[in-house]
């Protein structure tokens, strides 16, 4: 993962089945690509009795990102609400209604202003969606 | 019944030690705004208290109630039971110098919510992070932003 200090490669190494990512590298193939992340974890199996601890959250080192904890599902709620087009429509990523495991792309010029705008890319498993994920990133 | 007297005391301790979850760091949950181990447990404290002092004397007399019986008192049962007892009773008389010196022994990382240098503390979504994570989507809004949701374990 990028140290944020480094402009190295920076790569979303995804994790399994919506955990957390496995290795600590967040790299995208395009070191030029300015991109800012927002993880945000959310209760959805048994084990995930309370928030992220500092050995998770140290998986995503890359200074631009901002982690959130999101126990009721708040932004996961929003963002299935906010759907419009041409947002393209994901292939899984639900558990009981709640979206999760997911990663979603909002290209240059996209504005968050009444609702959350459309995402270039919105897909997961993140595991299996990473070559979608930085075609969106450098706007393919 | 034999392994009751052996099994009377570890249940003793594994009451006792639930009842240091609002001493040990796992109340980082309850801080996190979560339901946590610490805050669910706390207010069962007495209860998990009272078992632990039930299950001591449910072994004790398991072990010493044998009074003209040929059987011999197993070491290993008399080994158990007092290790377990003097365990319980530091949990009972001394919950906070217990809770400390575990947390101590827990490896750094496993009961903090600390991210990585240079990122803002991990933030609660609510209302006020929701218009914080706005606001930094639409200062970023040069850049790509990439939302992740995932789950801890």
């Amino acid at each position: 993962m990028n140290t944020g200090s480094s402009p190295s490669s920076r790569r979303l190494e995804p994790p399994a089945c919506g955990g957390p990512p496995q290795s600590s590298r967040f790299s995208i193939g395009t070191p030029a690509v300015k991109v800012r992340v927002f993880a945000v974890w959310e209760p959805m199996l048994a084990t995930d009795i309370g928030a992220p601890t500092s050995l998770v959250l140290q998986r995503l080192k890359d200074s631009r990102a901002r982690q959130f904890w999101d126990p009721r599902h708040t932004l996961a709620k929003r963002l299935a609400a906010d759907v419009h087009p041409p947002q393209p429509k994901q292939h899984c990523c639900e558990q009981e209604a709640v979206l999760w495991d997911l990663a979603a792309v909002y290209p240059p010029g996209a504005v968050w202003a009444g609702q959350i705008p459309a995402a270039a890319f919105f897909d997961g498993p993140v595991v299996k969606v990473q070559v979608g994920l930085e075609a969106a990133l450098v706007g393919r | 019944m034999k392994h009751f007297e052996k099994l009377a005391p570890v249940a003793a301790v594994i009451s006792a030690v639930s009842c240091l979850a609002c001493c040990l760091p796992f109340g980082f949950a309850a801080a996190a705004g979560a339901a946590g181990l610490g805050a669910v447990l706390a207010p069962l404290r007495p209860w998990m208290l009272a078992i632990s002092g039930a299950l001591l004397i449910f072994g004790l007399v398991q072990l010493y109630s044998r009074q003209g019986t040929c059987q011999r008192r197993s070491r290993l049962s008399l080994a158990i039971f007092w290790v377990c007892a003097v365990l319980v009773l530091a949990m009972i008389l001394m919950p906070q110098v217990v809770a400390s010196l575990l947390a101590d022994r827990l490896p750094s990382g496993l009961f903090s919510y600390t991210p990585p240098a240079g990122q803002p503390p991990l933030a609660e979504m609510d209302a006020r992070s929701m218009e914080a994570l706005k606001t930094e989507f639409n200062r970023a809004q040069n850049e790509y932003r990439v939302i992740a949701l995932l789950s801890p374990t």
